[in-house]
């Protein structure tokens, strides 16, 4: 990005002011708009955003009262999903990286089937998930279910995502170790993981907010209720659903679902800025 | 099980002074992907003397200092080594024993400095645990000693718990070394260990290797004719052939760089050929 | 793995003792992970293979042909034309992906060859999080504002140009960002080769620098396209889910996976199963467009991120 700086301070052609003026009119008018996306909701929802809010039960479908079992639902939903799917995309991460080669055939459809599980649609694993865990399973429309299911979605970035921190580590602590005398079971757990922590923590909030953002494969396999679960075998509704719910199927639920938005979006913006202070990418 | 291997071993440990020569390659040939980067390449290293691998870039030097303690397995994973490798007597490669415990006997240092970004008594330790040390107890003496061998002691006695990556480099390199003492080894590679340091670092490591010696065998790649004449009571001299690294000549270091047999040695020494 | 008898047995082993008889940590390590390498690579089979069940009592007792001959969606009679579903789908992913496209091109010139380098990073940043945004915002916000505008202009305001805008806006961060690193990683020589022959900025960017990265534009493209079909939530909440053929732009359609939403929790089984058809017919279209963005950039056997 350094050429940025040397470019600027040529003066610019004619035909250079035009396409300027023309590419920064569709940055500002992006920008705008995803501001006014911001600025609409939390004006029509923060009068409703108070301690009662978070600590209540909703009443009325919602319409008033609060999202506490909402809230709870959402973070055993996410602790399911993480919980599932971090240990198993490091592993994934560790074998691609540690004990095969970059250009042998099983990266090949290591990559090639992440890729397609990344790009699936999201109401497919929806469709997946209640019929494997719901039905199959005999976990019932639950939390475990909805984690499970968001668990699937999530492995494939994490995967990627690690396998990239992974071949970013210096090749020197790698023959370091290895001259050292270390197996690969020390290596990996004492100089790949540690070295790696705080990109790994990046991935792993990055995955914890596209589980946050879902809401089409929950649909199916989470659940609509609004009480609170009593055990990960309870059906719970996620913020995202709730927002759904009451824009779509409860008339005059919009302010308190822009309430209910404003969480989302605070919960998901602080997942991400914490998740944007660790990376290593932001820091150089 | 483990009892069996204890007395298998004292068995088989020879009781007197080593055999000579410490280190023995036979028709050592490494190829990859059907071409050959080294061609039967053979030498022995005594105990207590060090051996410089002088030589072109491309001719294999780092290649062959990578079979010797079967790095090679990391650094270029597909390549398939032929010939065989005798530490003290004992024939290690081809060998079931697993490489780690290897490198643990043979040691290697490379070109830039490599500590782990941990404290410097994280780095120490996890030589030590790598070694299969379990005396947890001897831990601060051992990393004592081995830094008093590298003179980074009295510099750095306060500063244990600093990240490694802190330290200059070629007290880094130093740091680098001391670590790769910790298990003992009876023969230390190293590959260009001054080439990305400064000349008063560089000084400094190569002191210390000459220091090193005296406890173990040694050997050396280096581009540095002057270095190899000044440290190495042997040298080896790579080249390449049709592609393939060779060596050309071996001899004392005086031989090799004032009376080279060979017309290709001698066109390296004087500088003639790069 | 390692045999204590032929191993010639060095002094320092003796941690690295087995576990049983010839079992040591790194083996079951590597056969851990081995397993859950497998488990990825065949978690996508499996869950083709559900969908694929799920679907398959339509595929035995209802013919092709009807899927699209049949006079109407009404799988309560049995009447089982997708047509109003597959048109709307197309129709707003391919609208999403033509206005994103060229505004994604727009800010990924605008970060790398004429903002400086810190109004860059902060835009990308921003795009950064906009790109997860949690997709039923942009639903949420769509239904509340831009629906009531588009009324206003030309009932009922849900509309198929509702949800081509909100889709546009959902994709827009996200192939953005991956144009955006395509450009980021072009050689600097190049681009000084091309400023020391007197180029512009804007013959640089738009003449030398896209066709040097146009497989990462096109593929960028694929999956801003993929997200849009695959989209849920935003399609149900924005284009009215009426599953007839539009007729002008401000008509509401109904998507596949729209329609899916809306009709699983009162399915009768055979109508369950058309609806696991249209989701596997979404299946193979993403792992068709994942195959083609796979051969445009991990064939040369370099590393793009996706």
């Amino acid at each position: 990005m350094g050429y940025g700086a040397r470019i600027t301070r040529e003066r610019m052609s004619g035909t250079d002011i035009i396409v300027y003026g023309i590419l920064l009119a569709a940055l500002a008018l992006v920008f705008l708009t995803y501001g006014k996306i911001v600025f609409d909701i939390v004006m029509k929802g923060i009068g409703f955003v108070d301690w009662g809010y978070l600590t209540e039960d909703p009443r009325m479908s919602g319409r008033a009262g609060g999202v506490f079992p909402i809230i709870v639902s959402t973070l055993w939903v996410l602790s399911i999903a993480v919980v599932v799917a971090v240990p198993i995309s490091l592993a994934i991460a560790i074998f691609v990286t540690e004990y095969l080669s970059p250009f042998s055939t099983l990266s090949r459809i290591f990559r090639l089937s992440m890729l397609i599980l990344a790009s699936v649609p999201s109401i497919a694993f929806g469709l997946f998930g209640a019929t494997f865990f719901a039905q199959y399973l005999g976990f019932g429309t639950s939390i475990l279910t909805g984690g499970l299911t968001l668990a699937i979605m999530v492995i494939p970035i994490c995967a990627f995502a690690f396998e990239e921190v992974f071949r970013l580590l210096p090749t020197g602590y790698r023959n370091g170790a290895f001259a050292l005398g270390a197996r690969k079971a020390r290596f990996i757990f004492f100089i790949l993981i540690p070295a790696s922590a705080t990109d790994i923590i990046t991935v792993v909030l990055l995955g914890t907010g596209r589980a946050l953002a879902e809401t089409a494969a929950l649909l199916f396999t989470s659940g609509y209720s609004d009480r609170m679960p009593e055990s990960i075998f309870d059906p719970g509704r996620v913020l995202s659903i709730h927002i759904y719910d009451l824009s779509m199927g409860i008339p005059g639920g919009d302010r308190m679902a822009s309430a209910s938005a404003i969480l989302l979006i605070g919960l998901f913006l602080i997942i991400s800025s914490v998740g944007i202070f660790f990376s290593r990418k932001a820091k150089t | 099980m483990l009892v069996e291997r204890t007395i298998t071993e004292q068995m088989s440990e020879p009781a007197t002074a080593r055999p000579d020569p410490a280190l023995q390659a036979n028709g050592i040939t490494v190829s990859l992907n059907g071409r050959k980067l080294l061609r039967d390449v053979s030498l022995s290293v005594q105990p207590n003397e060090i051996m410089a691998i002088i030589g072109p870039s491309g001719c294999g030097k780092t290649t062959f200092l990578t079979t010797l303690n079967r790095m090679i397995h990391h650094t270029l994973p597909a390549a398939t080594v032929e010939g065989d490798i005798v530490l003290n007597g004992r024939r290690v490669f081809p060998s079931d024993e697993n490489p780690a415990d290897l490198r643990c006997r043979i040691a290697m240092i490379f070109q830039r400095p490599n500590p782990f970004p941990f404290s410097i008594r994280m780095n120490m330790e996890f030589a030590l645990k790598a070694a299969g040390d379990r005396d947890k107890a001897s831990y601060p003496d051992k990393i004592e000693k081995n830094l008093r061998a590298v003179n980074l002691w009295d510099a750095l006695k306060d500063r244990l718990n600093d990240t490694a990556t802190s330290l200059s480099g070629g007290e880094q390199q130093r740091l680098c070394i001391a670590r790769a003492l910790l298990s003992g080894p009876d023969v230390v590679l190293f590959d260009e260990p001054c080439s990305a340091l400064d000349p008063i670092s560089s000084t400094a490591v190569e002191e210390l290797i000459s220091e090193l010696k005296t406890e173990r065998s040694i050997v050396i790649v280096t581009h540095n004719l002057a270095q190899a004449a000044r440290i190495s009571d042997h040298c080896a001299f790579f080249f390449s052939e049709d592609g393939s690294g060779r060596l050309m000549e071996l001899g004392p270091t005086d031989q090799i760089m004032n009376h080279p047999r060979q017309e290709t040695t001698r066109a390296y020494v004087n500088g003639e050929v790069c | 793995m390692t045999n204590p008898q032929v191993s010639a047995a060095p002094a320092l082993s003796r941690a690295h003792r087995p576990l049983g008889s010839g079992v040591t940590f790194d083996g079951v390590l590597r056969v851990a992970l081995a397993i859950a390498f497998g488990f990825a690579c065949i978690i996508v089979l499996v869950v083709a293979f559900v969908i694929l069940q799920g679907a398959a009592p339509a595929l035995a007792q209802i013919s092709w042909a009807r899927f699209l001959t049949d006079p109407d969606w009404h799988p309560m009679v049995e009447m089982y034309n997708m047509t109003p579903m597959l048109v709307g789908s197309v129709l707003t992913s391919i609208g999403a992906l033509v206005l994103a496209t060229p505004v994604s091109l727009a800010i990924a010139a605008a970060c790398n060859f004429y903002l400086n380098p810190l109004a860059a990073s902060i835009y990308r940043r921003i795009l950064f999080v906009m790109a997860a945004m949690p997709t039923v915002i942009f639903g949420f916000w769509g239904l509340t504002e831009v629906v009531p505008f588009l009324g206003q202009i030309k009932a009922p305001g849900v509309s198929l140009l509702a949800g081509v805008l909100i889709l546009a806006l959902m994709i827009i961060p996200t192939t953005a960002l991956l144009i955006d690193v395509a450009f980021s990683k072009l050689p600097r020589q190049l681009l000084n080769g091309a400023y020391a022959l007197g180029a512009s900025r804007a013959q640089t960017c738009f003449t030398m620098a896209c066709v040097v990265v146009r497989r990462a534009i096109f593929s960028a493209a694929l999956l801003g396209l993929g997200r849009a079909l695959g989209e849920t939530i935003v399609v149900v909440m924005v284009t009215g889910n009426k599953a007839a053929l539009p007729t002008s732009i401000f008509d509401p359609i109904r998507t596949l996976t729209a329609n899916v939403t809306l009709e699983i929790g009162y399915a009768a089984p055979l109508h369950t199963a058309t609806l696991f058809l249209s989701i596997l017919i979404l299946f193979m279209i993403a792992t068709g467009l994942a195959l083609l963005v796979y051969k445009l950039n991990f064939n040369d056997n370099t590393q793009v991120d996706v």
